[in-house]
């Protein structure tokens, strides 16, 4: 493997966005989940138990197939934000 | 990135396993050695090899406890299993603390009612904290390592599917002619086979890693009630004659169509004395918490209330009692028991041919280079290294003295001491011969397993057979036919030092093949 610096560069991003980036993106789609499916809270939160793990892998999935690092990185983070954001301003806190 | 999807796929598949893939091998192994935690921890304690069950037992551990703890509030009584030999009776005189660990406990042999006192050792269930939390670490941040390895594990599980462009073709094609191929058919044939568990056993790791994974979405969960204030203490009149406790037993048994486990009695030898027969073994794999049946007598040996097993609430909570239960194999009988085992078995050939396909395939390129040599190092030191370590640990098990002080960490300390000097060996010799050297060190430590069993037990093996101790001889054939494999394993390696022009041919011969498995390592 050629480690060019942009591709360093460029694997370092994907793994930033998948690892802790997917992390938070899974996490606030989880939270949406259970508040949209109206779950109660031991079975909403017995679910995402297992859910959070599937939807962590298919965003890891995207991120490293997506053709470049850059859509990558603001893929999760514009939906991450996003999510975030209308749960403060729908629950008045954060998750 | 760039190419195709699957060859991106490929990409993460390869470099996700790689990094984690020598943790990923030892929890695998821990975990699969530990599906017969009981059994191993039977077997580290050669003291109780001595006890024999039989229908007696109950009666047998009755009558220690009336002689020994007349006094008592309460007893306890854990019956032989088709896991265990020895008896345990614990008890708990009026005042003292109750939980856990207050009260007494004695371990007993089951046809004799002698006290049995076992050695001081962690046996299997220091493996068992290794494989979710790791040792000599806080266990928040073991944990969390093992959480990310096994959500590493799960990407490479999918990933290596989509990667596989021929995964019923190949299924069939076992070349052991052709090394390079052959590292790379006994990965895919290893992980297809056992696929449904690898999937299984990854999906349901990672969701009882749950609370510590997903720390947000089980705040304040599953907290321990207060413990109950200490009953008042009462004054009984002694019964006249002894419980009727071979009855109780036949009725719980027959009431459940499960054998016994335990059995609780509260004020005994009063006529007060009240009952608990459990029968807690799990028949079902969607069964609730705690979720054993059991039916609770008075003295003169009529039920007072019937407790069937737990069931879950709904679907959810089923599905992931599921997975629980599944992932421990809780429910398992022996022979469901022995196919996880060999299904563990398979994912650790499967993590260890993927580590040494990935070495193997760039020994031409990156050979000499500092972290290639690492990585090879790491493999030999990981894979055989580890495996003569857990033959250590049972080997130290039966030859630090008994009477040695702290001997439990002195047994965890050869265990790491010996994987410290395979790393050692290994770094010194990277090559093909490392691996021989290794595996003949496992072959040998393994094959031996029975006869040390032999010498240094009360019982000999051939008492074992007599008594029809098929835990002790069952542990003794897996580590004798576990020496033989890696003896085979060993011969194999060491006969096929591949001349270098045959190393060089797999890949060109391969390379119309597996297009994106092979093209990778070069691009």
């Amino acid at each position: 493997m050629t480690a060019t610096r942009s591709s360093a560069l460029d694997v370092l991003t994907r793994v930033v966005a998948a690892g802790p980036g997917g992390y938070c993106l899974s996490m606030i789609v989880c939270i949406w989940l259970v508040r949209l499916l109206q779950l109660s809270s031991q079975e909403g939160r017995q679910l995402v138990n297992v859910l959070f793990f599937v939807v962590y892998l298919l965003v890891i999935m995207w991120v490293f197939a997506v053709a470049r690092s850059r859509t990558a990185a603001l893929g999760v983070a514009l939906p991450t934000l996003a999510l975030f954001g209308l749960h403060r301003l729908v629950a008045g806190e954060w998750a | 990135m760039k190419g195709s999807f699957r060859e991106s796929m490929t990409w993460l598949h390869t470099w996700s396993s790689l990094v984690v893939g020598w943790l990923l091998f030892a929890i695998f192994l821990t975990g699969t050695v530990v599906f017969f935690r009981s059994e191993i921890n039977y077997w580290m304690a050669p003291e109780l090899h001595v006890s024999q069950p039989g229908p007696g037992s109950a009666q047998v551990a009755y009558d220690y406890l009336a002689r020994k703890a007349p006094e008592a509030e309460q007893w306890q009584i854990q019956l032989p299993t088709t896991r265990e030999r020895a008896l345990q009776v614990r008890w708990r005189n009026p005042g003292e603390p109750g939980g856990r660990r207050g009260g007494h406990s004695q371990a007993l042999d089951a046809s004799t009612g002698a006290e049995l006192a076992p050695r001081d050792t962690d046996a299997a269930n220091f493996l068992y904290r290794f494989h979710f939390q790791l040792h000599g670490i806080h266990w928040l941040p073991g944990r969390i390592i093992v959480g990310i390895a096994s959500m590493l594990m799960f990407v490479g599980i999918i990933t290596g599917i989509v990667a596989h462009k021929h995964i019923f073709k190949d299924f069939f094609a076992f070349r052991t002619r052709k090394s390079l191929r052959g590292l790379l058919d006994g990965h895919a044939i290893t992980a297809v086979f056992a696929l449904p568990f690898h999937f299984m056993i990854t999906l349901s790791g990672l969701v009882l890693l749950a609370g510590t994974l997903v720390f947000w979405n089980n705040e304040g969960g599953r907290g321990r009630g207060a413990e109950p204030p200490p009953a008042p203490v009462q004054s009984f009149t002694p019964a006249d004659g002894d419980l009727p406790l071979a009855a109780m037993l036949a009725t719980t048994e027959a009431r459940w169509q499960m054998p016994v486990r335990a059995i609780a009695i509260q004020h005994p030898l009063t006529s007060a004395a009240k009952v608990e027969v459990d029968s807690s073994y799990r028949s079902g794999v969607t069964s609730g918490r705690g979720g054993g049946a059991s039916l609770v007598f008075n003295a003169a040996g009529e039920i007072q209330k019937e407790n069937p097993g737990a069931w879950a609430d709904n679907a959810i909570a089923a599905t992931w009692n599921a997975l629980s239960i599944l992932h421990q194999a809780r429910f398992a009988g022996t022979l469901l028991r022995w196919l996880f085992f060999l299904a563990g078995v398979l994912g650790c050939v499967m993590i260890a041919t993927g580590l040494a396909y990935w070495a193997k395939k760039r020994r031409k390129q990156l050979g000499g280079r500092f972290g290639y040599e690492l990585v090879n190092a790491l493999n030999i030191a990981g894979v055989a290294g580890l495996c003569i370590a857990t033959a250590g640990f049972f080997w130290a098990n039966r030859l630090i003295p008994v009477a040695a002080e702290d001997r439990a960490s002195l047994e965890i300390s050869a265990f790491f001491l010996i994987w410290l000097a395979a790393l050692a060996h290994a770094a010194c010799l990277r090559s093909r011969r490392g691996w021989v050297h290794q595996f003949a060190v496992a072959a040998l430590l393994y094959a031996l397993i029975p006869l040390l069993d032999s010498l240094t037990s009360p019982v000999s093996l051939v008492g074992a057979w007599r008594q029809g101790d098929w835990l002790r001889l069952g542990f003794d054939l897996t580590c004798f036919a576990t020496g033989v494999a890696f003896a085979v394993a060993a011969a194999i390696l060491a006969r096929g030092a591949v001349p270098a022009a045959r190393v060089a041919a797999a890949p060109a011969a391969n390379r119309g093949r597996s297009a994106p498995l092979a093209r990778e390592g070069a691009a």
